[in-house]
């Protein structure tokens, strides 16, 4: 059976949280794919930023020889002069460790060394002597990048001369090392031969200096796929076997490429905790709206529960029991509709017992009128009688015994009706069910022979014992066995057979009588029902109730036409009766 | 562990392979607090009597050599005999002793010609060596040296007397140049890093792998004068000069903030130390007029010159990068002044040749002002072997702190000597200079703050896991 809670909540459910389930799943998707392109165009700018401020930084150090150089050049400066400002040029730009002036035939004329300059004219520089150069990146045995700037020097013979700066890579590192994407982002420079140049991550910048294992990292092949394919983003795993984002851009002059490294765990992280609780407001909707709508269809189907169980409880006979129920509406119309049919149940029930009543006691008043007339009547005769022959001592004697045989009827009767009242006082003790039932039957032989029956009693092989009254057991024996042969004809048989029932024991009386209606069946064992003229109709109750009393049960089977049985089965006892135990 | 040491920078004292090894395979005699008191080692304990000429050294009984060999008192007076009457004897002080002998079950005692206030912390730079067997008592011993002698397989000694070294063996590899020896660190082909430069500090402090160690050296960078020069031989020239030179700017530019400025040629925390009573400030405008007072004003330059007081030549060792920005930083401070310092490069043997000779004007070099006895050795006249400067103003102040026979008379005296060399400068001592070490997480090194963890290399051992 399905609930009618559940279809509340499954209505709710699909009503409120489907479309919630179904906005959700659309929202979160939709925010992944958005927030994933977002950071990788964040990056992307970030790392062109990047590019842009170390060409800056680059130009800036070209600008400043420029300038240095402008100041050098057509000024006709001295030598100790140059010198002066070449030295204080070192002092006061860090990133250039030496700076030289070389004439047109490429020798030092002043430099910022102490000693004898290390630099010279890269050979490139003089091939384009009208422009400022930057010789690509030297890895010397260090394995640490330098690099130099050569920019002309306009003189004032016109000969060309040359400023030649070396650049500590290391002022570049710093650049590097301060740009951060989120806490564990870090930027990284690849140069025009596929070299790491500088990387912010400080304990990655020891493959800076590890040659053979830089160009096999990822980061140098995405900076290959940037540079020929144009794919500026790409996914990879670092050493530690970390997912990284990674965006590229370019630096034009030199060929250098920036690119941006950010923890995909790390730059999705915001998205991901908006998803989360993207979800957990949908879980917590969810779940607000199945409880609301429990609470909500428990309230309205409360009242229908309450309905239910006074309906139960109405049908277990308590007609006393009413429903109260709150609210306004087609609910609380039913409820009262209730109560009023139970009112009207339970004035029908007391019409219907006053009838059963007054029937009752019709029945018995008739039966008592029957039963006690006679002997009544007879014990009126005899009194009549006995004034005329109060000498005849004879007479006296037959008086006496008439009174005596009558008011045993009517002691009988009375006794029958204190009995159906009231617990039948019995004694229980073990006996042997073939010699009670065998002695009962052989009694009423009389009786079957006057009506012409045949009876006879069926005993089993073995002794069986049970718990009962000897005298409450040949009552019962004595009603049914007269009541089967009252229903027999003449030349019919009434058998009371003993048998063994597994634990029990069963005492079977059946005739080929007339039989009883089916309709009938049921209530032969009720008080006061009778198919007879005579009689109250309590034999088969006060037989029920000794059986009853006895731990026994007592059915019933008949078909009209041919016969009625009666069963009777009682739990078998192991206990003896005393004398043959004692024997 | 694998350590890398680039070779020195030519003014470089204290540093370069042969000083790492040394300090892991040698054992000295007695130890030096970071106050410049003696410590205990192999001897234990000391006492001087009141005349200050018998000194009595107490030696532990636990010392053995690298050949198995106990040390004994009497192997110990034979070991110092030996050092103390090399032909070229480490310290001037070890003169002052006229006998050595063993008393006793565990005394040597010393008797002195004179009191020697420098005797016990000189003993610190004697190390304990069988002299026969060369056999060393270090906490590492010496398994193999490249012949070139760029590489040395140290191994430890179980029977070193502080305690069998956690590390079972240390190589010792030189490299051509510190940046070499940084980018084998950075590569992870070494564990350590004897010296970093300064522009790489930042970077590998920033590197999770590896802890550093920064402490300062007791060398001074100083700018020394050859006070027989014309000029520099007035005093109040040299007071001018001291007034022209902004140390912390010399600190900041010059040693990249890994120093600090230095106002004698003692270090601060040293327990005899007294500050000058007026020390010079940076005040170019009093430079200015004590130069004019001093009959030197700004003239005309010479052909191809700038325009100055005066000129003089000062020598800096040649290749030496550390130097360098340090040097440019005087030599521009001393021009906003009008002086004309010009730098001159000079190879190592050069320098070794011309300082002792007194063929110079002036020389920028990092000096040792640790101990008391290197004041003497620098600053004593008579007993400087490194540099002929001329100056004797500070001899007799030194000498009596030699003679000095109690702390009370030493502080006294050296506060006497400091106030000398302040007032009457052969030098303008300009820093201190901060060194750092790097060694790799996956060992453990027992530091003490600001100061030099490979004393106690016996003690490192590998990292927890």
């Amino acid at each position: 059976m399905r609930r009618i809670t559940s279809r509340f909540v499954l209505l709710i459910a699909t009503a409120a949280v489907l479309p919630l389930v179904v906005y959700g799943y659309v929202s979160i998707d939709s925010l992944r794919s958005g927030t994933g392109d977002s950071i990788r165009e964040g990056n992307r700018k970030v790392a062109a930023q990047v590019a842009e401020q170390i060409g800056m930084y680059l130009r800036h150090n070209t600008r400043v020889l420029q300038s240095l150089g402008a100041e050098l050049g057509a000024t006709g400066l001295e030598p100790w002069q140059q010198e002066r400002i070449l030295k204080d040029h070192v002092l006061d730009f860090p990133e250039f460790k030496e700076i030289t002036v070389f004439d047109q035939a490429s020798r030092p004329t002043a430099t910022s060394a102490i000693g004898t300059t290390r630099l010279s004219v890269p050979e490139a520089a003089l091939r384009r002597a009208d422009k400022p150069y930057m010789a690509p990146l030297n890895f010397d045995d260090d394995l640490l990048p330098t690099t130099t700037i050569a920019v002309p020097l306009a003189k004032p013979d016109g000969q060309p001369a040359w400023l030649v700066g070396e650049i500590a890579l290391e002022e570049l590192w710093k650049m590097v090392d301060q740009i951060k994407v989120g806490r564990t982002g870090f930027a990284l420079i690849i140069g025009e031969d596929r070299r790491l140049i500088a990387h912010g991550n400080p304990d990655e910048k020891r493959h800076i200096a590890d040659i053979k294992q830089a160009r096999a990292r990822e980061e140098i092949q995405f900076a290959g796929e940037f540079r020929s394919r144009h794919e500026p983003y790409k996914e990879y795993r670092n050493d530690d076997g970390e997912r990284l984002m990674a965006v590229a851009a370019a630096l034009n002059d030199p060929d250098w490429t920036v690119i941006v490294e950010q923890p995909t765990a790390e730059a999705l992280a915001p998205a991901r905790t908006i998803e989360r609780q993207l979800f957990g407001a949908i879980v917590i909707a969810l779940l607000i709206t199945v409880a609301l709508g429990y609470l909500w269809g428990r309230t309205f189907i409360q009242r229908i529960f309450a309905l239910t169980r006074v309906t139960r409880s109405i049908a277990e006979g308590k007609l006393e029991t009413r429903v109260t129920l709150t609210g306004q509406d087609e609910i609380r119309e039913l409820g009262d509709a209730f109560n009023s049919m139970a009112d009207r149940l339970v004035e029908l029930q007391e019409d219907i017992r006053k009838q059963e009543r007054q029937v009752m006691f019709g029945r018995i008043a008739a039966g008592l009128v029957h039963d006690l007339s006679h002997p009544i009547q007879n014990i009126g005769n005899s009194c009549k009688l006995i004034l005329k022959m109060w000498e005849d001592a004879e007479y006296r004697d037959t008086f006496r015994r008439m009174v005596e045989r009558e008011m045993q009827v009517v002691k009988r009767v009375l006794e029958d009706l204190q009995n159906i009242a009231k617990p039948i006082p019995l004694e229980r003790f073990p006996i042997e069910l073939n010699r009670s039932v065998g002695e009962s039957i052989e009694a009423m032989q009389p009786l079957a022979e006057t009506a012409g029956i045949t009876l006879r009693a069926e005993l089993s092989s073995d002794p069986l014992y049970v718990e009962g009254d000897l005298f409450a057991l040949g009552r019962v024996y004595r009603n049914l066995v007269v009541n089967a042969i009252q229903a027999t004809a003449p030349g019919g048989l009434v058998v009371a057979a003993v048998q063994s029932a597994g634990d029990r024991v069963q005492v079977r009386v059946y005739d080929t009588g007339c039989g009883i209606p089916a309709d009938r069946l049921q209530a032969v064992f009720e008080d006061f029902v009778t198919t007879k003229r005579r009689g109250l109709g309590l034999g088969l109750a006060i037989t029920r109730k000794i059986v009853e009393q006895l731990g026994g049960k007592i059915s019933v089977a008949s078909e009209v036409g041919k016969g009625t049985t009666f069963v009777i089965d009682f739990p078998r006892t192991s206990a003896r009766p005393m004398a043959q135990a004692a024997g | 562990m694998r350590v890398g040491v680039g070779v020195p920078p030519k003014g470089a004292r204290g540093s370069g392979i042969a000083n790492v090894v040394s300090a892991m395979t040698t054992e000295p005699w007695i130890g030096l607090a970071p106050d410049g008191r003696p410590t205990e080692r192999v001897i234990r304990a000391w006492s001087v009597d009141e005349a200050g000429t018998t000194v009595r050294l107490k030696i532990r009984n636990d010392v053995r050599f690298h050949d198995g060999t106990l040390l004994t008192p009497q192997i110990a007076a034979e070991v110092m005999h030996a050092t103390f009457s090399a032909p070229a004897p480490e310290s001037a002080s070890y003169a002052a002793v006229r006998s050595v002998k063993a008393t006793g079950d565990d005394t040597v005692e010393l008797q002195l010609s004179e009191p020697n206030s420098f005797l016990l912390t000189d003993l610190s730079l004697a190390s304990v060596t069988l002299p026969e067997e060369k056999a060393e008592a270090g906490a590492f011993q010496v398994v193999t040296a490249d012949d070139k002698q760029k590489k040395f397989d140290l191994k430890a000694f179980p029977s070193y007397y502080r305690g069998r070294p956690a590390l079972d063996g240390i190589v010792v590899t030189q490299y051509p140049t510190q940046r070499n020896a940084w980018a084998a660190l950075m590569r992870g082909d070494i564990d350590m890093l004897y010296d970093i430069r300064r522009e790489a500090v930042d970077f590998v402090k920033a590197e999770t792998t590896v802890q550093t160690y920064s402490f300062e050296r007791p060398y001074a960078n100083l700018l020394v004068f050859n006070v027989r020069h014309p000029v520099l031989k007035n005093v109040e020239v040299r007071r001018a000069l001291s007034e022209s030179l902004d140390k912390a700017t010399l600190v900041a530019e010059g040693l990249r903030g890994r120093g600090r400025p230095a106002d004698g040629p003692l270090v601060p925390e040293h327990w005899a130390y007294s500050p000058p009573a007026h020390p010079y400030v940076f005040n170019p405008a009093a430079a200015a007029a004590r130069f004019e007072a001093a009959g030197l004003p700004v003239r005309a330059p010479k052909s191809g010159r700038m325009p100055s007081r005066f000129a003089f030549t000062c020598l800096v060792f040649a290749d030496d990068t550390r130097f360098e920005r340090l040097a440019l930083l005087v030599q521009k401070q001393l021009a906003n002044v009008g002086v004309d310092m010009t730098l001159q490069p000079v190879p190592q043997n050069q320098l070794m040749t011309r300082l002792p000779a007194g063929d110079f004007d002036a020389f920028l070099l990092e000096v040792a002002g640790r101990s008391l006895s290197w004041l003497d050795r620098f600053w004593n006249s008579r007993d400087n072997s490194f540099f002929d400067s001329g100056y004797t103003a500070a001899d007799k102040a030194i000498e009596r702190v030699r003679l000095a026979r109690s702390e009370e008379q030493v502080r006294a005296e050296v506060a006497d000597f400091l106030q000398i060399m302040h007032d009457d400068p052969p030098a303008v001592f300009l820093a201190w200079q901060e060194t750092t070490r790097a060694v790799s997480r996956k060992f453990e090194v027992s530091a003490e703050p600001g100061r030099d963890i490979v004393p106690n290399a016996w003690s490192w051992r590998p990292a927890a896991r």
